[in-house]
């Protein structure tokens, strides 16, 4: 890799690896989980960034690896010990703190209940916001597969964190 | 009633990840990437020689000398009944060496990394980079906060003891690196040969750019030996250990590019020590 390669390479790390680390932190639930995860994906970025950045897809390559290696790590999702730092919410920005820490303290267990693949899943279409095209180009399945995945992991989420089945009834 | 205000799925999401991220990343995979572009090339090289000096032999099949994988060697620990004494504290991770460089001096590596380490191959290049336990995670994990950050508090979800080690191959994971873990129970985990390899063909299904996962040796747990099973998928190979109290060591090699440098021979002779799995009580 050249210099002005390498220099892009860092530029995009120094402006993505916040949002890899948060999607690898909610598909993880540990800290240390995520960092290696996002660590591992870039890695595997930079080895093919010469061919990737002028493709304008670098994102797109990094995310799938999050996510097929996340999906391949099959009992680090399911039987570690999983915990995830949420940090109480700015006052003014929120409802009553109390409530709300509970309700995350809810998801936060509920997430550690689903497969991996239902994690993966549920990040990319509530939390990144992706079309049920991306995901299923991203996790290499069909539409239909995603939106069977999708409505049975809203279902099973609703089961385990009954708090949110007013939201998830009209999503 | 529902007396949360306007809550969003999305909206408690991003609060749960909200907080500091990790130090930059990009040297680490630039170093990882020039490892693999070095290993590659030195492969590519090595073809080239292998194949002249392979040819004659080639032809001549009858001339050429039987296989010479290295034959396994079981070191499968004997199940225990536990240490008693062992009491576990609350979780805290390893010192880093410094502020902003993910890396454990050698001097305050737990004790389980001691043992794991010095069960693997010699080589002079293993880093830890950060580690917990061994621990009781249903005690709150003392994390410290990055300067400039107010306190935070850890929201516990998990109630499984264990330990967690990322041992890095090379202070920039040139050569890839190691997870090591330790956990007095693992009830989800396949419980038998079948079971695994039932898991592996279920899940660990193949893409355009990775193969099918294997299962690359299994063996039931016996009265004198623990499970153990070995998987390779996604470039990673996974082997693990687990007793029949459901006491459970299991060992990740993650290359920058496959195959691992540390094979699953080598991790499974980790994952079976026994000094390791006395290191947990037994639930």
């Amino acid at each position: 890799m050249d210099e002005v390669a390498e220099q892009e390479f860092r530029e995009y790390v120094a402006a993505r690896q916040g949002a890899l680390y948060r999607t690898a932190l909610l598909l993880t639930g540990h800290r240390q989980d995520a960092e290696d995860l996002v660590q591992t994906a870039l890695t595997k970025l930079a080895i093919r960034w010469t061919r990737l950045r002028g493709t304008g897809s670098p994102d797109a390559y990094v995310r799938k690896i999050l996510y097929h290696q996340h999906v391949s790590r099959w009992r680090t999702s399911r039987n570690r010990r999983e915990y995830v730092s949420a940090v109480p919410p700015e006052p003014d920005a929120m409802g009553d703190p109390a409530v709300e820490s509970a309700l995350r303290l809810s998801v936060a267990t509920a997430l550690r209940k689903l497969t991996a693949k239902q994690r993966a899943i549920l990040v990319m279409r509530y939390f990144e916001d992706r079309s049920e095209t991306e995901v299923a180009e991203i996790l290499g399945c069909s539409i239909g597969t995603v939106r069977s995945q999708t409505y049975r992991t809203l279902a099973r989420l609703r089961v385990l964190c009954p708090e949110l089945s007013s939201i998830l009834e009209t999503a | 009633m529902n007396a949360i205000p306007e809550p969003t799925l999305t909206r408690v999401l991003h609060d749960l990840t909200d907080g500091p991220g990790p130090a930059s990343l990009a040297d680490r995979a630039l170093a990882g990437a020039r490892s693999v572009r070095r290993r590659r090339v030195f492969a590519g090289a090595a073809v080239a020689a292998v194949g002249i000096l392979a040819a004659p032999i080639t032809l001549w099949p009858a001339l050429s000398p039987g296989p010479t994988g290295h034959a396994a060697a079981p070191t499968a620990g004997s199940p225990t009944a536990g240490n008693p004494n062992v009491s576990l504290g609350p979780c805290v991770p390893a010192v880093q060496e410094t502020n902003d460089t993910k890396r454990v001096a050698e001097r305050d590596w737990p004790r389980f990394v001691q043992i794991a380490v010095a069960g693997l191959p010699q080589r002079s290049d293993y880093e830890l980079q950060s580690a917990y336990g061994v621990c009781d995670p249903s005690q709150p994990e003392v994390v410290p906060s990055p300067e400039g950050w107010p306190t935070r508090e850890p929201v516990m979800i998990g109630t499984k003891a264990n330990a967690y080690a990322v041992i890095n191959l090379g202070p920039n994971r040139e050569h890839g690196h190691l997870t090591l873990n330790l956990a007095t129970t693992q009830p989800l985990l396949p419980d038998t040969c079948d079971a695994v390899r039932a898991h592996v063909a279920t899940y660990m299904l193949p893409d355009a750019e990775t193969p099918a996962g294997e299962v690359l040796f299994c063996e039931d747990a016996t009265a004198s030996a623990p499970m153990v099973f070995g998987t390779r998928y996604y470039g990673q190979l996974t082997v693990t250990a687990r007793y029949t109290d459901g006491r459970t060591v299991w060992m990740e090699s993650i290359a920058v590019q496959p195959p691992p440098e540390i094979t699953a021979e080598e991790l499974r002779t980790v994952v079976t020590d026994q000094a390791l799995v006395d290191l947990l009580p037994v639930n």
